[in-house]
């Protein structure tokens, strides 16, 4: 299936090629837009392309940044309580790595930092509010939690490249944050990056759902009073007819 | 049917939340007995946030009391005057709770502190049906000591703001359901509970009002206890999910239908002793979780 849409991909992507065969590293998605419906249970987003000459490829998914709240789990006498709540800004809230080859094979670590390539880098922007004691277990927790969910992914073989072809399947969870999210596909050639290409991923709510969601945040008493009077419409209706059914 | 809980914020099968409905309806059709304390409980147990839980759990009240409290009304069981007065105490008392359940969530403590009432209030109630059913089943039965209730009469008879109210028959202080109505409130707030289970008890053993009126008046508040919750609930925490309180709604009606024409053919004593299981089983499961080391001790969760 992958094969034959970059088969497709090829086809309709070769003259724009020959025309600029200068460039070292085309790009397409499989969408552009993620429709987030009430049905949504994650959806998979298609990177392909195609690069002239040797070099590995490497594909981020950065999502807009999220608000994240976290909480520690401490122990008084046999009880379990809730202790310590930090607030966490200025993480993407979803996170994804794939690339062809592993990253500290083929990139310095230095370059690595400045690109924002790797979880540290991540965390080491994150603000955590109010600064907790122990910072260094927090941000490990919080790395480990984005992971666990895999809202932050990591492939090392994510990226499959193929006689200058390359495809990458990114696996969207059912929970996203909305809005903007940026895909960059770098081409990395002898410790070097080459060539970058930026897109955008349109990730929105639409439907029923979206107005829903929107109007519960936005107009929430009138939510809240329409939502009991349907509920208490719906109990009596349904009542009635149960009664009517019996009689 | 995978669904996306705008308010939850969670995956949920809608059906499992429609059977939960059911069930709870079920047991509660069967027993005469409110289920709503096991709804909250179970929709925690499957991960929905506490807060979304309590507050769900006492708007799908509304729908699940609405035809009863019509229909005891038509019928004259309810004391408007009783019911009112019950209700000053009731909304005061769920205003006050939604502002502590906010300042409770603010600090990230909500969850603990639900799950502590949960385990004391289901242990309670859990015991307490359990020896009640047992003691049926042997075909003793239980009566408070008379002289015990004389005493509690004589210190209600002395309060100030007497007040009569006809269709009870009954001559009492406003502030007794006032009092009464503010603790409802609390629990409704708090637990996402309808508060039944204290309030019939009350009425009937204290307040010492008609068994009929007692049903009638209890359900109607109810109705307008759970609604203003529900309100305030959603408006202040936005803690109602619409597609949660749907379900809930649609499968507890249904439950409580089946489980009455069920009741017809089984015996009230051995179902009040399941359901008495049950309710222990649940405070079990709720405690246990106070006492395990948690698999990961730090939580996280999206905010914006």
């Amino acid at each position: 299936m992958i094969y034959l849409r970059l088969m497709l991909m090829l086809l309709t992507m070769g003259s724009a090629m020959l025309a600029e065969a200068s460039t070292p590293l085309v790009v397409a998605t499989s969408t552009d837009k993620v429709n987030v419906t009430s049905h949504f249970v994650g959806e998979n987003l298609l990177v392909y392309g195609a690069i002239t000459g040797p070099g590995q490829v490497i594909v981020i998914l950065r999502s807009p940044d999220s608000t994240e709240a976290m909480q520690q789990k401490t122990r008084t006498g046999p009880i379990w309580l809730n202790g310590a709540k930090v607030t966490v800004t200025r993480a993407p809230g979803i996170w994804q790595r794939l690339s062809s080859a592993p990253v500290r094979h083929i990139l310095p670590d230095d370059t690595l930092q400045k690109l924002g390539l790797t979880l540290s880098s991540l965390v080491d922007k994150a603000r955590f509010a109010p600064e907790p004691d122990h910072l260094d277990t927090w941000q490990k927790a919080f790395l480990d939690e984005k992971i666990r969910h895999r809202n932050y992914v990591v492939e090392p073989a994510g990226v499959t490249l193929k006689q200058g072809l390359f495809s990458a399947k990114i696996r969207l969870p059912a929970s996203l944050p909305l809005g903007y999210y940026q895909l960059l596909t770098y081409l990395v050639r002898q410790q070097q990056v080459l060539a970058v290409r930026k897109q955008q991923i349109n990730v929105r709510q639409v439907g029923f759902q979206a107005w829903i969601a929107r109007f519960a945040r936005e107009n929430s008493w009138v939510y809240g009073i329409v939502l009991t009077f349907i509920l208490a419409g719906l109990g009596f209706a349904l009542g009635i007819l149960m009664r009517r059914r019996s009689a | 049917m995978e669904l996306f809980l705008p308010i939850a914020h969670m995956d949920v099968n809608i059906w499992l939340i429609v059977s939960f409905g059911l069930a709870v309806g079920f047991l509660s059709g069967l027993t005469g007995v409110g289920g709503g304390i096991l709804i909250t409980p179970l929709l925690i147990f499957i991960g929905v946030p506490p807060l979304v839980a309590v507050g769900t759990g006492a708007a799908q009240i509304v729908g699940g009391s609405a035809i009863g409290s019509y229909a005891h009304w038509r019928m004259g069981n309810v004391d408007m005057r009783m019911a009112f007065v019950l209700l000053a105490g009731s909304w005061t008392g769920g205003l006050i709770g939604v502002h502590i359940a906010r300042i409770l969530e603010a600090g990230g403590h909500f969850s603990l502190v639900v799950t502590f009432l949960y385990v004391i209030l289901l242990s309670v109630i859990g015991t307490s049906m359990l020896i009640e059913s047992l003691l049926a089943l042997r075909g003793r039965h239980g009566h408070a000591s008379q002289k015990n209730r004389t005493k509690n009469q004589s210190i209600l008879q002395r309060l100030p703001g007497q007040m009569d109210f006809p269709v009870s028959g009954l001559r009492l202080s406003f502030l007794t359901p006032v009092l009464l109505g503010f603790g409802v409130g609390l629990l409704t707030a708090l637990m996402g509970v309808g508060g039944g289970f204290v309030m019939v008890p009350i009425m009937l053993y204290v307040l010492k009002m008609p068994t009929k009126v007692v049903v009638g008046t209890s359900l109607f508040q109810l109705l307008f206890t759970t609604a203003e919750v529900g309100i305030l609930q959603a408006g202040m925490n936005h803690a109602v999910d619409p597609y949660l309180a749907l379900a809930l709604v649609l499968g507890s009606i249904f439950g409580t239908q089946f489980g009455a024409r069920a009741g017809a053919y089984m015996k009230g004593e051995q179902l009040r002793l399941v359901l008495a299981l049950v309710v222990v089983g649940v405070a079990i499961k709720m405690g246990l979780g106070l006492f395990i080391t948690p698999e990961h001790i730090f939580s996280m969760a999206r905010v914006v």
